[in-house]
């Protein structure tokens, strides 16, 4: 998979599969998830990580569940991108 | 059948012990980035009074204290109990005001102002840097707070209308209600507490911080009810006890792939869900299940040497001191033989003296000690005592934590172009809690006419996330009663299907 193919999908997910209320051309990959972005709450952070998990078919492990893996939707992206590799 | 309450150490006595006795001394409060211990916060506390002396103001009486989940948060509430001051523990609004537009709420018979933003908290270099003490400029002498023996800690009941009304309960009731807790979790100072629920509501402040300071615990309050921040912290401070929202504990399950046992977890705040409950305890330990209000504190729970069979079915049984009863209902509740069910009421020494209201000046509405409260909710009690909470009694629910009254939300609902009246009803549950459901009539000549998604959306401006209904219906008639009123049972079984 491409890595912008990736990235969609995930944007593809907050538009469509979160309950959110945003539309996929106002994502912007740069826009942190939590303070001063989107202001993800847990609920919603626990079904974003559902939804990439069965969409990408992968299993997130516990030690990339942190701030840093979710800064923003650039940085979900490439650690998608790595299970996917790893999880192949 | 109920024993007598406990009786605590008042907060001098408890605050001095933890400061100077080995093995408590060097036991600490951290939020990851600040850490205090309990041994410095004698000189800490010496600040602090200087800091108050030097800000003036009128002395007796009660001071506001805006509160965050933080070290320095933690910090100021354990001065305010060593120095035995009247509070009104309130949150620190501060980046939240902005967002959800809520005012911030500062009663006017408090003379100081002591804050602890979240945000100063994080960015301090220090903890002290963090709490600022300033006299309140909207402060009114109120006779309805003076003439209490006290000191008394104010809490404002949640709801989401209505007139600003705050509990009064002293702080020895809080802290003999708390006792009850360590008695009934069986806490010692070896434990290593994770609180990421606020130190500053009812549940985290009476059953978490209150029952770690009387066991003498290191405690840590860093996390809040983000799951990965929660992770990143439950790896640094290595906790085996931890106080849990039924939210997170259903992201435990969700979204951890390991095991991770703990002694045991606490949750409390709504209903859990049975599913839940099973799952968890094989991977994160034994689950208990805490029952209480701002105006009771903590009122019944389980205990970790309960059969696991009467801990996932129930809150446990009454905690020292405390009585629980029901009364009989309209509602045609199944009981099992020996079961009572009906709405729950609770008597007890350590519950709140009453309630302060605002309707144009502040009043005091006493509540004695000898009578029974009515805790809003239904329940079984079972033969063996234990308490099963089957949910709230009136038109609101539990969501996230917090009460959503469906007037609120139908009020919201109704404003959207094309509809003439909204009814909110609970059915199912979600990770929120139980699932909202607006059943809308709509306007026949609406043009264009009303859709379902339209309408949800329009609510995303002007409800708070936790209240936007999780479905919208609309039909051409809402079924009603022969008295003419909107028939709840009815529209109930049309939301469900």
């Amino acid at each position: 998979m491409q890595q912008d193919e990736v990235l969609a999908g995930i944007k593809h997910i907050v538009a469509e599969d979160l309950d959110l209320n945003l539309a996929y051309d106002k994502l912007d990959e740069t826009t942190p998830l939590f303070e001063g972005g989107l202001s993800l709450d847990s609920v919603i952070l626990v079904e974003l990580i559902s939804f990439i998990e069965k969409r990408f078919g992968i299993e997130l492990r516990d030690d990339v569940l942190n701030m840093e893996t979710f800064r923003d939707l650039r940085s979900v992206a490439q650690v998608v991108r790595e299970h996917m590799a790893q999880q192949a | 059948m109920s024993r007598p309450p406990l009786l605590a150490p008042d907060g001098p006595a408890l605050l001095a012990r933890l400061a100077g006795e080995p093995g408590l001394r060097d036991h600490a409060v951290t939020d990851g980035l600040h850490t205090v211990s309990y041994a410095e916060t004698t000189a800490l506390f010496a600040e602090l009074d200087h800091r108050f002396a030097k800000a003036g103001g009128a002395p007796g009486h009660p001071l506001a204290l805006e509160c965050s989940q933080s070290t320095a948060g933690a910090l100021a509430l354990l001065w305010v109990l060593a120095r035995r001051r009247d509070v009104v523990l309130l949150p620190d609004l501060g980046e939240a005001s902005k967002e959800t537009g809520i005012p911030r709420f500062i009663p006017s018979f408090c003379a100081h102002v002591v804050t602890v933003a979240a945000a100063r908290a994080r960015a301090a270099a220090a903890p002290m840097e963090a709490i600022e003490i300033a006299v309140h400029d909207g402060f009114v002498a109120e006779p309805a707070t003076a003439g209490f023996a006290g000191p008394d800690l104010y809490l404002r009941t949640s709801g989401s209308t209505g007139l600003p009304k705050l509990t009064r309960m002293s702080h020895q009731k809080w802290l003999n209600n708390a006792l009850a807790c360590v008695e009934r979790w069986g806490l010692t100072a070896d434990d290593r507490l994770s609180v990421p629920v606020p130190i500053f509501h009812s549940y985290g402040f009476g059953a978490a911080f209150l029952p770690g300071l009387l066991a003498g615990t290191s405690m840590d309050v860093g996390s809040g009810g983000n799951v990965l921040r929660y992770l990143e912290r439950e790896e640094a401070f290595d906790p085996n006890v931890a106080f849990l929202t039924p939210a997170l504990c259903d992201m435990f399950l969700t979204v951890r792939k390991t095991l991770r046992p703990y002694r045991l977890v606490v949750t409390a705040g709504d209903k859990i869900k049975r599913e839940t409950m099973a799952g968890f305890e094989p991977r994160f330990g034994p689950l208990l299940n805490l029952y209480g209000s701002a105006e009771m504190g903590a009122v019944s729970a389980a205990s970790p040497t309960d059969p696991a069979e009467q801990r996932l079915a129930t809150a446990g049984y009454p905690l020292a001191g405390i009585e629980l009863e029901v009364e009989e209902t309209g509602d045609a509740l199944e009981t099992a033989a020996g079961e009572r069910a009906g709405r729950l009421v609770c008597r007890q020494q350590n519950g709140s003296a009453g309630y302060l209201i605002h309707d144009g000046a502040w009043r005091f509405e006493p509540r004695g000690d000898a009578e029974w409260f009515g805790t809003g909710d239904l329940a079984k009690i079972r033969a063996d005592g234990y308490v099963e909470i089957l949910g709230r009694s009136g038109l609101s629910v539990k969501r996230d934590g917090l009460l959503v009254v469906f007037a609120d939300v139908e009020m919201a609902v109704e404003k959207a172009p094309g509809i003439r009246r909204a009814v909110v009803v609970a059915a199912g549950e979600t990770r929120r809690g139980p699932r909202l459901v607006a059943v809308c009539l709509r306007d026949p000549e609406a043009e264009p006419p009303p859709t379902p998604d339209a309408i949800r959306r329009s609510c995303f401006d002007l409800l708070p996330r936790y209240a936007v209904p999780d479905e919208v219906k609309i039909v051409e008639a809402l079924p009603t009663l022969p008295s003419g009123k909107v028939d709840r049972r009815a529209i109930r079984d049309l939301a469900a299907t």
